[in-house]
């Protein structure tokens, strides 16, 4: 439903994404992965248009992505941006407006009535495990976890075809960060929707991921499941970078997982 | 208004021209409206007191006509008075003929009568009848001395090279002052000080000055028992009082026009010089020296009207005055500066532009705005409105720009990938992010603007400035206080209301939590 035809993205001499083509499959959860500047905050951008492609050409359900350079086409992309549900590094929440505000913000923008927009909500507090008392509070009252969820909301509430997140565990402590993979997951699972998630952790990408998708240096060095890249590895990269994540309890049970 | 500022937001180049436009003619015509077409004759005097008072005098003498006069009082200079003529706003005040020459007729031939008066038709001006006193630089001593040394002119001082002197720094710098006097008389004496006026007044009363230099009509002349020495060879320039007013009074209200010429040569030096004591040392007020002049002196019948204008006003009437200045004008300039702010942030190169000439609006001294403006608007509220709009600009363009520009990139990413478009990005999340640093600005420029405003009153705006004025025309602190507390009570009420709100801003998370 997603895809990059010879996509490419260059910022002044340097290639941030070389051109590269790739699918996303419907209902599939794909996890790009690799170390900070191998291209995969970009990849992820490119496919909302946050940023456009300096070559080829990004698709959404075949449709290519419409440019942002114009006002017609800046209407058509907040259209299909309100389709996908994206996260940013961070969540991104709004600090003058409540957990409440923020996750109702694209469905007050869509002129929902105020009865659709609690029952929306409700629904999505109970999936994420978020409680009414904090939905009333401003996001810098909230934990780092609960941000996240409430970010969660907001890309949800419109009910998107597709989901994008950014590094969604990136800043969160380690106790917290396993749990809400499993709590991921789990979230993934039950909506069955299209799914790319970006992190630099392996473990996490196999958890969350059907598919893999490594970039190093603007470039895919390999796509497919876990056992791929640790029985297969395309190159002493992919090896390598594997090799670091090799953690012999962890590596079993993903192993078994991904396969 | 954020709905309005949102849809300017996505407009063009072009459009954004428009808006400046639109905000201007808005602006002007809020000002053009406060002006009234049909109206009573005005007068118009300088913020001296010996120009209150014939104010107050020709005012009186046109009242006697039936017909009904306003008093524009202690307006803020030749200039201003001048111009206020030209364009209508005022009908006549009284001037110095030698104040006309160096002043307004500057690098023009206008000696003599005639060609003042010829100089002065050209502009729409009539150069009216002489009031009889010269109000030029003078010499003076105690009225004993004099008698006791038998010195009754200029030239008899030559006979005397023990005196001593003591002069203000204006005549002692001046060509027309001390050194041509001493070079045309040829008075030569090294005991010549500059000092302060009034410590020069104590001295000569005193005894330990002798001559000093004043004006031919100072009050202080009938205070201290002074003679003023006689310019019996002519150094002094002339600075003759005489009406001016405007050509068309003259079908306008032939009556007052007539009363006027009346009152040529009926004020010496003496009556005029009682007249100031009356008003600057006894307190009493202009309108009612100026009344009791005309009924005792000239032997006229005085109106039984109260004037419109030049008596004490209540606190309640100056402030609601001083009001009528800031609000208008700080509205108007948060109607333009804040989508100028807007615009400042979206395109750097045109918000450099933009806070350049806000910026250099800002240095312009504010009489120096008011002075121009006066030609345009006339004088009254509506100058000094749009000098402080124009002051109230800069500091809420750049606040408004600096606010906007200083958000964290990731939450405009944030609010592009939810789908926002343009305009609800800058109303829902951009501009009530930056609403703090807005407010900061718009706090800034309501402080400066009340302060500003006091200066509102030199082009007859009215507001706290009124009381300063006549407080320093009098020297009287009183009075001066009776204006400047309330402003600065004021100026602090703003600052504290301001603060308040920015403090309820940050409350509700809108400047910290990223």
């Amino acid at each position: 439903m997603l895809a990059l035809e010879a996509a490419g993205v260059r910022f002044g001499d340097t290639w941030a994404l070389a051109p590269t083509d790739l699918i996303v499959e419907r209902g599939r959860t794909l996890a790009l992965i690799g170390p900070s500047g191998s291209g995969k905050s970009t990849l992820l951008r490119l496919l909302v248009g946050l940023v456009s492609p300096t070559t080829g050409a990004v698709t959404f359900n075949g449709e290519p992505l419409p440019r942002s350079s114009d006002a017609a086409g800046r209407r058509r992309l907040a259209a299909l941006r309100r389709r996908s549900g994206f996260v940013v590094q961070g969540g991104g929440l709004f600090p003058h407006l409540t957990a409440f505000d923020n996750a109702a913000l694209m469905a007050r923008q869509e002129r929902w009535t105020a009865a659709r927009i609690q029952t929306r909500i409700n629904e999505l507090a109970d999936l994420l495990h978020l409680s009414h008392a904090e939905l009333g509070r401003h996001p810098r009252q909230l934990s780092g976890g609960q941000r996240q969820r409430v970010a969660l909301m907001r890309a949800l509430v419109l009910d998107p075809e597709v989901l994008l997140l950014d590094e969604p565990l990136g800043a969160l402590d380690p106790l917290i960060r396993v749990e809400l993979q499993d709590e991921l997951a789990a979230l993934f699972h039950t909506l069955a929707r299209t799914v790319v998630v970006v992190t630099h952790d392996l473990a996490e990408a196999a958890h969350l991921g059907d598919q893999l998708v490594l970039l190093a240096n603007g470039k895919i060095e390999q796509t497919g499941a876990l056992i791929d890249l640790v029985e297969r590895p395309a190159s002493t990269f992919v090896e390598r970078f594997v090799g670091a994540w090799r953690v012999p309890s962890e590596l079993s049970s993903k192993r078994g997982r991904a396969i | 208004m954020a709905r309005a500022l949102g849809v300017e937001f996505q407009a063009r180049e072009g459009d954004l021209n428009t808006l400046f436009c639109i905000a201007f003619a808005l602006l002007l015509t809020v000002v053009a409206g406060c002006q009234d077409t049909t109206r009573e004759l005005r007068v118009g005097s300088k913020k001296f007191t010996e120009s209150v008072v014939l104010g107050e005098l020709l005012s009186e003498v046109a009242r006697a006509t039936s017909e009904p006069v306003e008093h524009v009082a202690e307006l803020g200079g030749t200039r201003i008075l001048f111009e206020a003529l030209r364009a209508g706003q005022i009908d006549a005040y009284v001037e110095y003929t030698g104040t006309l020459r160096a002043e307004i007729l500057v690098n023009e031939d206008v000696e003599g009568r005639p060609r003042l008066a010829a100089a002065l038709r050209a502009r729409g001006v009539v150069l009216g009848p002489a009031l009889g006193f010269d109000n030029t630089y003078a010499l003076g001593m105690d009225r004993q001395r004099a008698q006791d040394l038998d010195i009754r002119r200029i030239s008899d001082l030559r006979a005397h090279p023990g005196l001593e002197y003591g002069f203000g720094d204006e005549f002692l710098g001046r060509a027309d002052g001390w050194p041509g006097l001493a070079k045309h008389y040829g008075i030569a004496t090294t005991k010549v000080r500059g000092l302060d006026h009034d410590l020069a007044y104590r001295g000569v009363v005193g005894g330990a000055l002798d001559v000093l230099d004043l004006y031919a009509t100072d009050a202080q002349i009938e205070l201290h028992d002074l003679i003023v020495l006689e310019d019996d060879r002519e150094f002094f320039p002339s600075y003759q009082a005489v009406i001016v007013w405007r050509a068309d009074l003259e079908q306008k209200f032939p009556a007052i026009v007539l009363a006027w010429r009346e009152l040529a040569g009926t004020i010496d030096a003496a009556a005029m010089r009682a007249m100031n004591r009356s008003a600057a040392i006894d307190r009493e007020s202009a309108y009612n020296v100026a009344r009791r002049f005309v009924r005792d002196e000239l032997g006229r019948e005085v109106s039984a009207a109260a004037p419109t204008r030049g008596r004490a006003r209540t606190l309640l009437a100056t402030t609601l005055d001083h009001l009528a200045l800031v609000l208008p004008s700080l509205f108007a300039a948060i109607a333009l500066a804040v989508p100028l702010g807007i615009a400042a942030a979206r395109r750097p190169k045109l918000g450099q532009v933009v806070l350049a000439v806000t910026g250099i609006l800002q240095t312009i001294p504010s009489l120096a705005l008011l002075v121009m403006l006066v030609p345009l608007l006339g004088i009254g509220p509506q100058p000094a409105i749009a000098a402080l709009f124009l002051y109230s600009l800069l500091p809420i363009v750049r606040n408004t720009q600096t606010g906007l520009a200083g958000l964290p990139r990731g939450l405009l990413e944030s609010a592009d990938a939810l789908g926002l478009s343009r305009s609800q990005r800058l109303r829902l999340i951009e501009l009530p992010l930056a609403m703090p640093a807005i407010l900061a600005g718009i706090k800034t420029a309501a402080v400066i603007n009340v302060g500003t405003a006091t200066l509102g009153a030199l082009v007859g705006a009215g507001g706290y400035g009124q009381p300063i004025l006549t407080g320093i025309r009098l020297a009287d602190t009183g009075r001066i206080l009776e204006g400047a507390v309330p402003a600065a009570l004021l100026a602090l009420a703003v600052q504290g209301a301001f603060e308040l709100a920015e403090r309820r801003a940050h409350k509700s998370g809108l400047a910290d939590g990223w």
